[in-house]
């Protein structure tokens, strides 16, 4: 019971703020929805006694990313064509009929009906078992590291695209 | 024509380690520094418990002996903002003092006033004391001591 | 009774208290910066509200913030004005669930109590933005993003320096830290433990990220009073204001607390063991010398805040990037080694 509600709670705010997101009229405005759907979805992650990777989402993506998303939306000049409801029934039309084709496969397979509590199995501590899995070599050790050095590359990539240019910056001009 | 530019300091070289320590050393010093205060005995009075020591030549709130004075008017016409009046009736020697009275709210406690008294009777106190919650408070009436009571601030 | 409803009526209690001891302290910690930035700037600080050295000064305060007119501007966005405080405020307070205030005193032992912290401490940074632009001034929003960059810059070293106690302990619970602090009489800090060189290294990068972390001084420009009038806050007033100002001390009061329990021992005092297991003054005296201990640290904080000047943006990211996280690079390298690789140099 208690789970029900936790997860209705958390889906109401993950999906709420998704809707907000898409349909509200300030770009800044949707960005700030879009954190309430992490912090959802790290809701949604709590209930399920992934605790872990709930707090990894809200550290990474509500703290991190969603930094970047607003720097990146204070920070330049909003575009004219920035939100045009008008023209959203073709695309909303779309999205519609392909989101439930996906989601109808998707669930086709699945039973419903809610686990008896016994069933689900006590969380473990999960910090655990999440760095036991990524550091084995026989776990997921190669795929971590290789994710590190994607990282790694993207970050030298970025400063290299911004470093400024070598030399004295230009001389005033004398008249 | 580009204005000519001052000198830049020649760039120091940083070395990392010795940035470091450098920064450690003047911050510590800096803590240390501020630690020795924290320990002192403050300067600040606590003014309404404790009051300041008030030297004799202070130039507060005006003292007039009446007996003394002669009602020469030669205070009121030095001072230079015209903040004294007196007005006074002589019959022969006496004189019947109607009021002398002195504007607060104008007065700069420049002492002007007290120099020219042939008498010496006129004399700045060390009272500074002055709150009230009505400007006509500020006009003391130096006859009688009518006005502004000393008051202790609460 | 159902369990969930067990459950919440268990948060409800546990928010109370936690809310409770967070106002307490605050106004506590407010009045102690006061009067600690008195004396070292040679006076007193406040000495009049309440008799003895105005201890009743931030209690009036705060009745007088309550007072303060509301006031949003025409053109400021307000679902976004009104929610930063919440927000803020919420992550604030949220923070203090996984602290051991004593042997089993504590809202929540998470397993990843430090963790639950980290990822908190950066949710506030999304508040303090949306209040920078929810304000609908251009100071504000500079504010708020110099705030956003200052602890976005700051997050790593202060991750990696939290690396070596949770390294030493294995675990990122603070309750089991402090636990194993408990040797030797409740003196095995981990500063004077096995791996105290780490200890004493990753310890001072932990602080100055953590004041970084909560734009205290030295790393106050998000504030700056000469600069921006009050930064990401300027137009907030009343409670809305003293949400954030709760915030900045409480946040200063978890940081006090995290390098408590996990470099200074926590609850633990010298003479623990004496003590039975369980009995109210084992607990007092845990919950006593654990407070004491991270407003010591708040107390060093508020010393740092009163010697140094303020850093100017630029610095504030040199100190970040070129300094502080090569620095916890290199000490969670050496932490790594010293736990877990020194048996490989003693063929």
């Amino acid at each position: 019971m208690g789970l029900q509600i936790s997860f209705w709670i958390f889906s109401v705010i993950a999906v709420g703020g998704g809707l907000i997101a898409l349909f509200e009229r300030s770009v800044v405005r949707s960005a700030f929805a879009l954190f309430g759907t992490f912090l959802g979805v790290a809701g949604l992650f709590l209930t399920l006694g992934a605790d872990f990777l709930a707090w990894t989402q809200v550290l990474i993506y509500a703290g991190g990313i969603m930094v970047l998303y607003l720097f990146g939306l204070m920070l330049t000049k909003p575009s004219p064509f920035e939100r045009n409801l008008r023209r959203i029934g073709l695309a909303l039309g779309l999205t519609a009929s392909f989101a439930l084709l996906f989601f109808w496969r998707l669930f086709a397979g699945a039973e419903w009906g809610a686990l008896p509590a016994a069933e689900l199995p006590a969380p473990e501590p999960a910090a655990r078992g999440i760095g036991l899995a990524f550091l084995r070599p026989e776990g997921w050790l190669y795929a971590f590291e290789f994710a590190s050095i994607i990282l790694l590359l993207a970050l030298i990539g970025s400063v290299y695209i911004a470093r400024r240019r070598s030399g004295p910056p230009p001389a005033e001009e004398a008249s | 024509m580009a204005l000519p530019t001052p000198p830049r300091e020649p760039a120091r070289r940083h070395h990392y380690l010795g940035d470091i320590l450098s920064t450690i050393h003047s911050t510590a010093k800096g803590m240390a520094l501020t630690m020795r205060y924290l320990w002192r005995k403050p300067v600040t009075m606590d003014y309404p418990k404790e009051k300041p020591v008030i030297d004799q030549r202070y130039r507060g709130i005006h003292v007039l002996d009446q007996q003394l004075c002669i009602y020469c008017d030669l205070c009121a016409k030095a001072c230079p903002v015209d903040c004294i009046e007196m007005d006074a009736v002589r019959h022969g020697k006496e004189i019947e003092w109607k009021a002398f009275t002195l504007d607060y709210q104008k007065c700069m406690f420049c002492e002007l006033c007290v120099y020219p008294c042939p008498k010496d009777c006129f004399i700045q106190g060390t009272e500074y004391s002055m709150v009230s919650e009505d400007r006509n408070d500020f006009v003391h009436d130096l006859l009688t001591w009518k006005g502004l009571r000393e008051e202790e601030p609460s | 009774m159902p369990g969930w409803l067990l459950t919440v009526w268990a948060a409800v209690v546990a928010m109370v208290v936690v809310f409770t001891f967070l106002t307490i302290m605050v106004m506590f910690s407010v009045w102690m910066e006061r009067k600690v930035a008195g004396f070292i700037q040679h006076r007193v600080g406040p000495m009049r509200a309440g008799g003895f050295h105005g201890w009743a000064q931030s209690i009036a305060d705060s009745i007088k913030l309550l007072f303060k007119e509301d006031l949003i501007l025409i053109g400021a966005d307000r679902k976004l004005f009104q929610i930063a405080p919440a927000l803020v405020m919420a992550t604030a307070t949220a923070m203090f669930v996984v602290l051991p205030f004593a042997p089993g005193w504590q809202v929540a032992d998470a397993d990843l109590g430090v963790f639950l912290i980290l990822a908190l401490a950066s949710v506030t940074t999304i508040g303090v933005i949306m209040a920078g632009w929810g304000s609908y001034n251009k100071w504000s929003v500079y504010g708020a993003m110099r705030e956003a960059a200052q602890v976005a810059s700051y997050e790593i070293p202060l991750a990696l320096s939290l690396i070596p106690p949770i390294l030493h302990y294995g675990t990122f619970s603070l309750a089991t830290a402090t636990e194993a602090q408990a040797g030797w009489g409740g003196m095995q800090w981990y500063v004077f433990s096995s791996a105290a060189p780490v200890a004493w290294l990753s310890f001072p990068l932990f602080f100055i990220a953590a004041l970084a972390e909560n734009k205290r001084a030295p790393f106050d420009l998000p504030e700056a009073e000469s600069e921006l009038v009050a930064g990401f806050h300027t137009e907030y007033t009343g409670i809305r204001f003293s949400f954030f100002f709760l915030e900045e001390y409480a946040a200063m009061f978890v940081m006090g607390a995290v390098g408590a329990a996990l470099w200074f021992g926590g609850w633990n005092f010298p003479g623990i063991h004496l003590l039975e297991p369980g009995s109210a003054l084992l607990q007092v005296l845990a919950l006593f010398a654990f407070v004491a201990k991270a407003m010591a640290l708040v107390f060093v904080m508020m010393w740092v805040r009163w010697t140094v000047p303020r850093l100017r943006i630029d610095q504030v990211m040199t100190l970040g990037y070129k300094y502080l996280t090569p620095l916890s690079m290199a000490v969670v390298l050496i932490a790594a080694f010293w736990e877990f690789g020194l048996h490989l140099i003693q063929d």
